[in-house]
């Protein structure tokens, strides 16, 4: 217990520390390129030109991507007859046929599953084995340290779909191929590189004073890294799920290459199998694709902010 | 002290090593070793040494696939980037409604390439597709055609919903790096009486440079490995019309059961990456 509120207390000390030193938020910051002034009558026909182009920009970019998204969803509500006789308009009525032969007729619901699991399985692979190995190269210095942290680093750089005939056959050699198993596998391995430099970046700034007070109370390595810095690293260990999971729910190249049984394909097979196979039924398709981007949505407004900034920071050298 | 021996710690470290480097490196040291043999996956491997090599320099369908690959790292540097950049400038002018607008330019980046492409694929319809029927709404039926199977339009087609993608991308890693552009120097700007185009062109980007860096080596390593698109709406045709490098490695590969050949350009591909990341940040670093 001693040993717990310790490090809470350091934990609250160091976040109060750092959040004072930190300079003020962005958001916050006086804007400083905005004019409030009222324009001077010569600039005045410049600047309103310049307004409107910018915010035609924006709003017109916004319009584009929003819009598609509402006519996909427009869709997903109507027929056949319907989709052609109005293709802009809004639909007749809001029936949920579509989706519900979607999710029970053709077996979305089984590939939301199938995705779901693969996913939490892959973030659940890629947080243990990702964990353990950054913890020991960013708290520990021995010789080869740097070594195998550039193995990691170097798996960043390589586009990894040109892996994609050693996987299938690495997987078709150990039977794997074309199980469930082996795809949370493969996709462990893809998203071990970025997990391990996100998690030692991190790990790295973590103070060496909070292990070294559970060390002198008596912890063992286990002890340090499971009570100390595993409870301190929760912030990176969250960016990093959900960029796993993210990337894990909507791969499709490596999942269309090792699995070709329906009954464990994962959303975006399905949905590809399913285009061809009710080629002309636009609006079930249309609830398809609906389907298979609701549940990522939710996490994305869920956890925006994290998924923004891991993003950037993710693709710093992802 | 801790009562324990170091070597414990190589516990914690093994089982992921020997995971990666059996998982991971593995496969990336087979694809060297394949690409130097003629393999068809089940029978005898034989050595060819840089065979696979010569014959893909002479090949033209490659260099097709290749010019369609440059054709999309132009794009990202001459659309992507630019546009990019542009909402991330507005965005942090704090124009209204500012948060709203990010989050929804992100979308796409969460969206998979499955349903995105299947989004599209509605866009190019030929009979009800957005694009067929705003044309025929303002008059201009003599433009409608089927975008996708059009050898004239096909890869203009295919390359929009990969730009359109990771625009929200590039936007949120280029207002990432407008955040920390020094107040004093937009100040000092301000003061010399610099106008919008001057502060965009020396002292805006010249600040984020390494962020822009990063946009680049991004976007290229990103137009050579995401072939999602083609594979799902053209599957490069008509008659390789669309072909890029992935979707030339990958039917080399599982269609025409050449897997050596499609190792060779793979690796191949690797190589470009690095070759240019390397050239981009020889470019952009150097100044400083």
């Amino acid at each position: 217990m001693r040993l717990t509120d310790r490090v809470i207390i350091m934990a609250t000390d160091n976040t109060v520390l750092k959040s004072e030193t930190v300079p003020n938020p962005p958001e916050e910051r006086k804007p400083v390129m905005k004019n409030h002034k009222p324009y001077k009558t010569g600039d005045t026909t410049k600047k309103v030109t310049a307004n409107i182009l910018k915010y035609t920009f924006i709003w017109g970019y916004f319009a584009i991507t929003f819009g598609l998204f509402v006519w996909v969803l427009m869709t997903s509500f109507k027929d056949n007859r319907e989709i052609f006789s109005s293709p802009f308009g809004l639909p007749e009525s809001i029936e949920f046929s579509n989706y519900i032969f979607a999710l029970f007729e053709v077996n979305m619901s089984m590939y939301l599953w199938n995705s779901l699991l693969v996913a939490l399985a892959t973030v659940l692979f890629c947080f243990i084995l990702g964990s353990t190995v950054s913890f020991v190269l960013s708290r520990f210095k021995f010789r080869g340290n740097f070594f195998i942290y550039m193995l990691f680093i170097i798996g960043l750089t390589i586009p990894l779909q040109s892996l994609i005939f050693p996987m299938f056959f690495k997987m078709h050699t150990i039977g794997l191929r074309d199980t469930l198993i082996g795809l949370i596998i493969v996709y462990t391995a893809l998203n071990l590189p970025k997990t391990v430099f996100l998690l030692v970046g991190f790990m790295k700034g973590i103070p060496k004073e909070m292990e070294e007070a559970a060390i002198i109370d008596g912890c063992n390595y286990w002890q340090v890294f499971s009570k100390v810095i595993i409870p301190m690293s929760k912030p990176a260990l969250a960016t990093v799920g959900i960029l796993v999971f993210i990337s894990a729910w909507n791969e499709y190249i490596f999942a269309t290459v090792l699995i070709s049984s329906d009954a464990i394909s994962t959303l975006p097979l399905g949905l590809a199998s399913f285009q061809s196979s009710h080629l002309s039924e636009y609006g079930l398709i249309a609830a398809g694709v609906i389907i298979s981007i609701i549940p990522v949505l939710i996490v994305y407004m869920i956890f925006q902010e994290q998924i923004i900034k891991g993003m950037a920071s993710g693709a710093v050298k992802g | 002290m801790i009562q324990q021996k170091r070597w414990i710690l190589a516990l914690f470290a093994l089982p992921t090593l020997l995971f990666y480097t059996y998982f991971f490196i593995s496969p990336v040291l087979n694809t060297f070793y394949i690409s130097f043999f003629k393999w068809d996956g089940i029978g005898e491997k034989v050595f060819l040494f840089l065979g696979n090599y010569m014959e893909l320099l002479k090949d033209p369908i490659f260099y097709s696939a290749l010019a369609h690959t440059l054709y999309w790292v132009a794009l990202v540097i001459l659309v992507q980037i630019p546009v990019g950049f542009l909402l991330a400038y507005f965005i942090y002018q704090k124009v209204k409604a500012y948060k709203f607008l990010r989050t929804v330019y992100f979308i796409p980046v969460i969206t998979s390439s499955v349903a995105v492409s299947l989004a599209f694929s509605f866009i190019y319809e030929a009979q009800f597709g957005i694009l067929n029927s705003f044309l025929k709404l303002i008059g201009l039926d003599q433009f409608t055609t089927a975008w996708l199977t059009d050898p004239n339009t096909a890869m203009t087609a295919v390359s929009l919903p990969f730009v359109w993608n990771y625009i929200g991308l590039m936007m949120v890693i280029l207002f990432s790096g407008l955040q920390s552009v020094p107040d004093e120097l937009l100040e000092a700007g301000k003061m010399d009486g610099v106008n919008s185009w001057q502060k965009i062109a020396y002292i805006i980007l010249p600040s984020i440079r390494n962020v822009l860096v990063i946009c680049f080596v991004l976007g290229i390593s990103y137009a050579f490995k995401q072939f999602d698109y083609v594979l799902l709406l053209t599957n490069g045709g008509p008659v390789h019309q669309t072909e890029v490098t992935g979707t030339y490695m990958y039917k080399q590969g599982f269609d025409e059961s050449r897997y050596g050949y499609g190792n060779a350009i793979a690796i191949t591909m690797m190589f470009i990456v690095i070759v240019f990341t390397a050239i981009v940040n020889k470019v952009l670093q150097s100044k400083e």
